[in-house]
């Protein structure tokens, strides 16, 4: 097995040598260190900005989108993905993120452009946080969808938002 | 079609292929570990199987045959039975139909992965570089695997040897199918290649005729009927089965525009033109505002940087193609000297504009068939203190000298919006409610009547008012700026009721594009009208650069949001049809006094 490993590493090095252009999909979450923290994004209470909540772990986009499906552990934040929200999975093209979402981040959204504002950007500012991405698409089932509850238009790769974060105080 | 000696452009963009159709072995990834594949996995339909004695061993899942070709896996939290060849199955005893059965290959039982990841809310990726699938186990069942390969007595699967038979005769991974290709719809000419599986491709832009050709590699299935689209880009799509192992596609081009082709996580491919861009002209307005006006395909986004000594400003126009070639210029202005257009790289225009003093843009838009960049003279700290000293003007005088006449009977040409073009936008409709509110009450059935009240009130004030909808009917947030577009409006409404998880949430705001400052100030009159009248909390205004229809219109636009359908006593209020009224009153009395005080 630790041999197998380690070939597999191996292969990994040459690959990275030999490809000239590769679509990077990400590297599997396997060696975490606990010294390290990232940042994902809730919304306030009232809904009037994103507030960071900081997380224990090594910042990849894996551990972002899980911690965004799970919802905040800050006591009055709220959780920006809908109910059932589930990841399908997701890719990395360059410096653009593809999440793909099952139906529930759609059927389960509660509607109104505050929620739709909070819930994309949320997503947005979370794995934006992580100086690779600067883009994000969203899909679901795997499919583009114009918009998520009417307001944003979700066919444009989004970047990030600065001003919905809340100024610290 | 100007290309000065060169009959073609070759752009060949070959991109590392991971065909699954190759003999290949693909590893298998279970949580951390590697797993170890006696049998390879298949695919079938776009669905991977896997063996089952390593979902056995690498899940510590429970084995049982039920009898020759049925047998159940059991999870902690579910129990699944499958049977081979069968596309029924059962999970926790309920009936559900797999996209592709068990099967058996090498005598061993085969089970699609998509299927099991589903129930147990695990995820599958691949890992591009070890050319493996992952499998992403939540972090409860990465415990208890944990835990029970670490027990020495565990025992996964029956031990004694049984053959497996199966009707269907599996070969290595399927190829590559092609299924559909779709024009998509939005602000730039893109195109779906919708194929099953992944496929290599290599693709090549020539010139006279101009069209780009996608050769697919590795790929099943019969081309698809050209498609003749009426795209300032794309003229047709044609494909055609070029040998037994690709099939190609020809878009015939108009002008051979950059491209990119980006390849979704599912498989597909997209095709991406360039927005096209030309005919630069900087002027200045009646009023004296700088612009800088521009003829395209479609409002590109651009990035806008400050350089001292020289001063200039340089606009960098993404994901465009300059038509006409590089292009130099002087300008007699008092701030701008000499303006140079260039191709900076294959997808990015860049505008320099040589400056004697700083300008800032500020907003862009489109005027009839041209868009335009709007400046600001001066520098961008100096616009940030220019909009904030904007003063609120006291709302109650203008509208209250006026009511006086208004008692006087009027005629036509007496009627405060004489002359006047709204464009009145009732937000969802149709298939999209809106928000749904704790009792049930639908965004979309509340903003089309208080739409229609306000639609009234303008009419009787002499307005023209062009509605996005009158009735239950879905519009897309594509077409509803094209409305205000053609009746070349003065100003765009949209109305919006909200709604928020947080059940402290309630109020009003008024959301604006903050690029254009007579967005502010329309947004700044509404929203202290509708304060005032229905004495709700006020939220404020928020600038939002990013709602696709106040960035679609080139007049002043808004969007209000009157209250929370998630707060049950705002949703009580929105159901009465008096509150409906009051607010239609209080967006007529903004816009009333948004056009007095404009003059
Ligand atoms: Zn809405």
């Amino acid at each position: 097995m630790k041999i197998k490993r380690l070939i597999a590493g191996m292969i990994l090095v040459l690959a990275c040598v030999l490809l000239i252009r590769v679509i990077n999909w990400q590297e599997p979450a396997n060696h975490l260190t606990s010294s390290q923290t990232f940042i994902v994004y809730f919304a306030s209470e009232e809904g009037f900005s994103l507030v960071p909540e900081i997380r224990v772990g090594e910042g990849l986009i894996h551990n972002r989108l899980e911690a965004l499906v799970e919802g905040p552990r800050t006591p009055n934040l709220v959780r920006v993905f809908p109910h059932d929200t589930r990841i399908i999975g997701y890719q990395i093209v360059d410096d653009l993120l593809y999440v793909n979402f099952n139906q529930a981040f759609v059927d389960n959204h509660p509607g109104g452009s505050l929620g739709e504002l909070l819930t994309v950007y949320g997503l947005v500012n979370s794995v934006t946080e992580d100086p690779q991405i600067n883009k994000v698409v969203i899909l679901v089932e795997g499919k583009q969808i114009p918009t998520l509850a009417g307001h944003l238009d979700l066919l444009e790769p989004l970047s990030r938002d600065q001003s919905l974060i809340a100024k610290m105080q | 079609m100007r290309k000065s000696g060169l009959i073609f452009i070759i752009l060949l963009s070959f991109i590392i292929s991971f065909s699954f159709s190759t003999q290949a072995a693909f590893n298998l990834y279970i949580g951390e570990h590697l797993t170890e594949l006696h049998t390879p996995l298949k695919r079938v339909n776009g669905n991977i199987l896997v063996p089952l004695s390593v979902i056995a061993d690498y899940l510590a899942v429970k084995i049982e045959m039920v009898d020759e070709t049925r047998f159940t896996m059991e999870f902690p939290t579910k129990t699944i039975t499958m049977q081979i060849d069968e596309v029924n199955a059962l999970v926790n005893g309920v009936e559900q139909v797999l996209e592709v059965p068990p099967m058996v290959s090498n005598n061993e039982i085969m089970v699609p992965l998509r299927f099991i990841a589903d129930a147990l809310n695990f995820r599958i990726v691949f890992d591009n570089q070890q050319m493996a699938l992952v499998l992403v186990l939540n972090k409860d069942m990465a415990e208890y695997v944990a835990s029970k390969l670490a027990d020495p007595d565990w025992e996964s699967r029956p031990k004694s040897p049984t053959v497996f038979t199966s009707s269907t005769d599996l070969d290595e991974f399927e190829r590559a199918e092609l299924r559909e290709i779709v024009f998509l719809d939005g602000p730039r000419s893109r195109v779906f290649i919708d194929v099953q599986g992944y496929t290599a491709y290599e693709s090549v832009l020539l010139t006279e005729p101009d069209r780009l050709f996608i050769d697919l590699i590795g790929i099943d299935g019969d081309p698809l009927p050209v498609l003749e689209l009426n795209d300032p880009i794309i003229q047709r799509i044609r494909s055609s089965r070029f040998n037994e192992n690709t099939i190609r596609i020809v878009l015939d081009l108009n002008e051979a525009t950059h491209y990119k082709i980006h390849r979704w996580p599912n498989g597909g491919l997209e095709i991406e033109f360039n927005y096209q861009i030309g005919d630069f002209q900087f002027y200045r307005d009646a009023n004296g505002i700088a612009k800088l006006a521009f003829s395209g395909t479609a409002q590109p986004p651009f990035q806008s940087t400050s350089f001292h000594s020289p001063t200039r400003l340089s606009l960098d126009f993404q994901d465009t193609t300059l038509i006409g070639g590089y292009k130099e210029f002087s300008v007699d202005d008092s701030r701008v000297k000499q303006i140079r257009v260039s191709q900076y790289t294959p997808s990015v225009t860049r505008v320099v504009l040589d400056l004697t003093a700083p300008l800032t843009p500020v907003s862009s838009g489109k005027v009839n068939d041209q868009f335009e960049v709007i400046f600001f003279d001066g520098t961008a700290e100096d616009y940030q203190r220019y909009t904030l000293s904007q003063p609120e003007v006291d709302p109650y005088i203008a509208i209250s000298s006026d009511a006086e006449e208004a008692d006087m009977d009027l005629d036509d040409s007496e009627k405060p919006l004489k002359g006047r073009v709204v464009v009145i936008d009732p937000g969802h409709g149709g298939s999209d409610p809106g928000a749904i509110g704790v009792a049930g009450t639908f965004e979309k059935d509340i903003v089309l009547d208080i739409g229609l009240k306000l639609g009234e009130l303008l009419e009787a004030a002499g307005a023209r008012v062009a509605y996005t909808r009158i009735d239950d009917r879905y519009v897309s947030i594509f077409d509803r700026p094209v409305v205000a577009e053609i009746v070349n409006a003065d100003i765009f409404i949209s109305i919006h009721c909200n709604s928020y998880e947080g059940e402290l949430a309630k109020g009003i705001e008024t959301l604006y594009s903050p690029l254009f400052l007579e967005n502010f100030r329309l947004a700044q009159i509404i929203q202290k009208e509708l304060v005032v009248e229905l004495e709700m909390q006020d939220r404020g205004l928020r600038p939002r650069p990013n709602l696709h229809v106040l960035n679609g219109t080139s007049m002043p636009s808004v969007m209000v949001e009157l209250g929370f359908l998630s707060h049950p006593e705002e949703e009580k209020l929105l159901n009465s049809s008096q509150f409906r009224a009051r607010a239609a009153d209080a967006l007529f009395n903004g816009v009333v006094r948004y056009f007095m005080q404009q003059n």
